[in-house]
Formats: C-alpha cells, structure tokens, sequence
C-alpha cells in the first residue's frame, strides 16, 4: 500500500520534509510507528500523535489508505 | 441555531484590530443580541536566556483543525444560549505585539457569553493542530509549548 506521511511543527523539521509517499507491507499505525522509527530514530526523543481522515486514532488504528499525519504537541493561541 | 457549514478559521499573517471593528459593527443590525465577549490573543515578546521572541510563525493541520473548531463551535451552541460566534487564527508569520487569536461570541444575555468563551478558547488551543514556531531576534528559534 502507498500511504502520504505529512510531517507537522518540529517533526517536519526532524525529517526534514512536509511529506512523503511510502510504499509499504503494513497495516496499523502502530507498525506504521515503528516502521518510520527505524527511518527517524530522533523520533523517539519527540512527544506526537497520528490522525488519519483528520481524526486523532492510536496505534491499533488500520491503515485504510487516507494520508496518515504525525502532529506534536499543540501550541495554537 | 441552524446547522453552520465548517468555515475556515485561518488568515494569512496577523489579524488586523481594524478587521475586529468591523466584526462588531457588523452586529448592530442583530438586535437579538445583548452581550459580546471578545478574546484576543497577542504574540508576547518573551525573553529567554537574553533572546527575545520577535515573532511566531504557524503551521497547521488546516483540514482538521477547521473540523474540530466546528465542533467545539457546534457543542457550545448546544450547551449555551448564543446567537453567533465567530473564530479567526493567524498562519504563517505574526510579529510580537500583533494580534494571533480572535474568538467573538455573542447572545442575548452576558451570563452565558461569559461561559462560553474562556470555553471555546480553551478547547481550541488544547485540541487544534496547530503549531507555534517562536522566532528570536538572532534568527533562532524554539516550538512554542502552551501553558
């Protein structure tokens, strides 16, 4: 499956990129996690969640093919 | 209170005070109201270790971010009596001193503008994905943490 990976706030700085496309043989988010921990290990030092369809999901979440967010904490206002 | 559509809370650079005039005077002509309350958010020059915020760059989630404003707005329409609210937040770069945040809510009485507002704004700093970058007078910069 291709899924778009978009990058937020610090983790767009972390990766060094606003997004990416991943072709990948996964299918939860919490694989998706580890998957993206193996390619950024200074994720692990950073506190973020993930949305999918624009909506916060954990990490038994499916990956149903809709772009996957990572987004640190929030600091609108 | 009809059914509002999602709208787009976002502007491109600070929010002008004259834009928030207008906001209110465009109320005049809504004479069920008799109470507004008005919340503004201004970037603060913060000094750290010597260094001084000179302004905050955001970025956000804006699909989802206007999604959940939606709601909130649709909760507190359903939890207090209030004829409209209005919700606008800066992207990109705000200078410290101008204005980032605007949340307007308006209702018959003062009681339940009262309410709602610290509510409203509460919730969309704790739930929207947006993202502060704080820029310093030397060009660095550190990722705003909300208190």
């Amino acid at each position: 499956m291709k899924i778009k990976i978009r990058y937020y706030g610090q983790l767009a700085e972390i990766t060094n990129k606003n997004e990416e496309f991943l072709s990948v043989n996964i299918n939860t988010v919490g694989a998706l996690k580890r998957l993206l921990s193996v390619q950024y290990p200074e994720l692990e030092k950073f506190q973020f969640q993930f949305a999918q369809d624009n909506t916060i999901v954990d990490e038994n979440q499916k990956l149903n093919g809709s772009a996957v967010d990572l987004l640190p904490p929030f600091s609108g206002g | 209170m009809k059914k509002e559509e999602i709208k787009n809370i976002f502007r491109v650079g600070a929010i002008d005070p004259i834009s928030i005039s207008k906001s209110i005077a465009n109320h005049q002509s809504k004479t069920t109201i008799g109470a507004h309350s008005i919340f503004l958010g201004q970037v603060r020059a913060d000094a750290i270790d010597g260094n001084e915020v000179t302004a905050i760059e955001y970025t956000a989630q804006s699909e989802m971010a206007n999604k959940i404003c939606h709601e909130i707005k649709e909760a507190a329409f359903a939890q207090y009596k209030l004829s409209c609210m209005h919700i606008y937040h800066s992207l990109g770069i705000v200078k410290k001193g101008e204005l980032c945040f605007f949340v307007f809510v308006s209702g018959p009485h003062r009681k339940s503008v009262f309410k709602a507002l610290p509510q409203i704004v509460d919730e969309i700093k704790d739930k929207l994905p947006i993202f502060g970058k704080e820029i310093f007078k030397d060009a660095s910069h550190q990722w705003k943490i909300n208190q």
